[in-house]
């Protein structure tokens, strides 16, 4: 029965599974049509999805990443100075990189040759034209100018020759001229360091890093201009060679004007084989006389040899040490106390407190200030004193500053540290350096000693340097004369003060190299106008020093509010 | 005839399409106005750095004076710093120590 009701079934009428079969292809069918149109859809959203979002990340991108995008960067970027600025102690520029052009020829490109010549002369009459006519005749690319104006850059577009090209580069400024050129030194069109400061920093002053800041100089743009000044008047006054000051802070060492005569224009790249335009603070060796009685001075009251007060009696006229013999300028009485020692400048006095400090302590005393050896400073440019030999009566004479050399910059130093409280400094050009370690060369008392000593030789009536007693200031300091190591012909005259001695916070070394007797020349001398008797530092090199203390006094003291209250409660009590 | 899903499709594509290329040319738009304003902003920095350098060099105390002494002015000399007051009680009681010692002074020469 089954069987024939389903045969019937298959004959008359589609069969169920057939339908079925019928319906779900369909709709699967239906189903494959949505979901292709599903996917076409998805994969055109997503491919625009995709796209949009590519171009917000884009816009996004560059809106967030401004330094990137919008050429700051160091490649992209047109205005991209290779070395950094250096400014001075106020951020006032002392050096900075511009834009500038060589000019230059292509000879295949000049047409009328005879014609370019006539106009080159009229432009530049110094131009070596005959060079330049044999340079046309061959086909080589050459320069005709290095380092043009922008008037010069005009004057030669205006010519309007397709030959003449422009090579544009980055030269460096120097907007103080020859304020600066011994401490900043100079560099070459490579923009590589080749002297000073910017040889010493060459690889600081190039780094990408520290672009856009400058590097700061201890000095002061003012004060050098100040010190420049008066120096260059005095070489003039004083008909002498070359001058050299140096004004440091005593307390952390920082320099805040280094001046050294003749000086040279850095913004002129020129040969300059003259050993008299060295830099005379870092370079110069001098056997700077008796400057260093102060050390000996010192070394006897540390070492409590003397006192201040203790008479030596019965000090000779003159010393016969080996085949030297010893005397002063002067004639001093035959007794003398220690002070007095250093306020009348005693050779021989000096020698007797050396004899009685002993050669152990001496050598020792030298070795550790670091008087004979390469003075430390961000310069190359330093000389290298002479070594000492300790021969027989080496000590008495290093007593007074004979048969020792060192650099103005050293002396200097050391003057600062044994009026600071006795901490040894490190002289140095940079504002934000590393801190270095000092280290105690003498007491705090003997510090103090040493400071109302320097004092007396200028305000005392028998004082040598009474022409740098600058009212308000207390300036105190040790003058020297000597003549120059292996050449006794030349006469270095020097000064180094320090002030206000109560509190010193300056030191300012003052020198003159053979400086001659100025006959027209009238001092104030202590109230009485006078002229020079003799051709000794006392009557140039302090009287320098004191010019230069009046001027500078009040820009430091503006820079330094404890130095002025100090001065003003002084005054009025 | 009228296929509802295909019209669909290229709506969307057409819709994003047109969205892709605003925001395209958008981005491009800015990208210039960017370039644009960077070169701007270089020629405005060289301009100040020449000027901050044109400042230094004739704000220098070198130049200064010599602008300041071209001008028919007074000349002026640094005043000490020990003439320098700041209260004027400060002042008076200095002048009163002077007088005091000018008054003593002459009495001495008047007993001799």
């Amino acid at each position: 029965m089954k069987k024939k009701s389903g045969k019937n079934k298959t004959t008359n009428q589609r069969s169920f599974y057939f339908e079925d079969y019928l319906e779900t292809n369909k709709k699967s069918k239906n189903l494959k049509k949505n979901n292709n149109f599903e996917d076409r859809n998805y994969l055109l959203f997503f491919f625009f999805f995709s796209l949009i979002t590519i171009f917000s990340i884009k816009i996004a991108y560059i809106s967030l990443s401004q330094k990137e995008i919008l050429g700051f960067n160091n490649q992209n970027s047109k205005f991209n100075l290779l070395r950094r600025d250096i400014v001075d102690r106020n951020g006032i520029i002392i050096s900075r990189n511009i834009n500038a052009y060589h000019a230059a020829v292509d000879p295949k490109l000049v047409r009328d040759k005879k014609n370019f010549l006539i106009k080159l002369r009229l432009i530049f009459p110094n131009l070596p034209i005959e060079e330049i006519r044999q340079k046309l005749k061959g086909k080589k690319y050459f320069r005709i100018k290095t380092r043009i104006t922008q008037n010069e850059k005009q004057k030669l577009w205006s010519l309007g020759e397709k030959a003449i090209k422009f090579e544009p580069f980055q030269a460096r400024m120097y907007t103080h001229g020859d304020l600066f050129s011994h401490v900043i030194g100079q560099v070459d069109y490579d923009n590589f360091g080749i002297s000073g400061i910017e040889k010493y920093f060459d690889k600081e002053l190039k780094s990408k890093n520290l672009k856009d800041t400058p590097l700061e100089l201890t000095l002061d743009s003012n004060i050098q201009y100040i010190i420049n000044k008066e120096l260059s008047e005095a070489v003039k006054t004083f008909d002498a060679s070359g001058a050299a000051a140096l004004l440091m802070n005593v307390n952390n060492g920082d320099i805040l004007s280094l001046v050294s005569l003749p000086n040279f224009n850095i913004n002129q790249r020129k040969t300059i084989t003259d050993k008299n335009y060295i830099n005379k603070i870092t370079k110069g060796v001098y056997e700077l006389g008796s400057i260093f009685k102060t050390f000996t001075v010192a070394l006897a009251l540390e070492r409590n040899i003397v006192r201040k007060d203790t008479v030596i009696e019965n000090i000779p006229r003159k010393l016969k040490c080996s085949i030297h013999e010893i005397t002063d300028m002067k004639e001093h009485p035959s007794n003398l106390s220690t002070e007095e020692i250093l306020v009348r400048s005693s050779n021989v006095g000096s020698v007797i407190l050396a004899q009685k400090i002993g050669e152990d302590v001496f050598k020792k005393f030298i070795k550790n200030t670091n008087l004979t050896k390469v003075p430390v400073i961000e310069l190359e440019e330093v000389g290298a004193p002479h070594e000492i030999k300790w021969n027989k009566c080496k000590i008495e004479t290093v007593s007074f500053g004979h048969g020792i050399t060192t650099t103005p910059l050293q002396a200097t130093t050391l003057y600062a540290s044994l009026t600071n409280g006795g901490n040894l400094v490190t002289p140095s050009l940079i504002k934000e350096r590393n801190k270095i370690e000092t280290k105690k060369i003498i007491s705090n008392e003997t510090s103090k000693e040493i400071s109302s000593i320097l004092r007396q030789v200028v305000s005392s009536e028998n004082g040598t340097a009474s022409l740098a007693d600058i009212d308000g200031y207390y300036v105190g300091g040790k003058t020297g004369t000597a003549e120059s190591y292996g050449n006794n012909k030349q006469r270095i005259n020097s000064f180094i003060s320090v002030f206000p001695t109560k509190k010193p916070n300056y030191s300012l070394f003052v020198m003159l190299e053979n400086p001659k007797l100025n006959k027209d020349l009238i001092y104030n001398y202590r109230g009485i106008k006078t002229k020079a008797p003799y051709n000794t530092s006392g009557w140039n090199s302090v009287y320098v020093a004191g010019k230069i203390i009046e001027k500078i006094g009040p820009i430091l003291a503006i820079n330094n509010k404890d130095f002025l209250n100090q001065y003003v409660v002084e005054k009025f009590n | 005839m009228f296929n509802a899903k295909l019209f669909f499709s290229l709506a969307v594509f057409t819709f994003f399409l047109i969205i892709t290329s605003l925001v395209k040319n958008q981005s491009r738009i800015i990208e210039k106005q960017i370039k644009g304003l960077n070169i701007n902003i270089i020629a405005k920095e060289k301009n100040i750095s020449e000027a901050e350098m044109e400042f230094s060099y004739l704000s220098s105390p070198n130049k200064i004076e010599k602008k300041f002494n071209s001008r028919d002015l007074e000349k002026f000399e640094p005043i000490k710093h020990s003439n320098i007051f700041y209260y004027v009680d400060d002042f008076n009681t200095l002048e009163k120590k002077l007088s005091n010692l000018i008054n003593i002074d002459e009495k001495k020469i008047r007993k001799k």
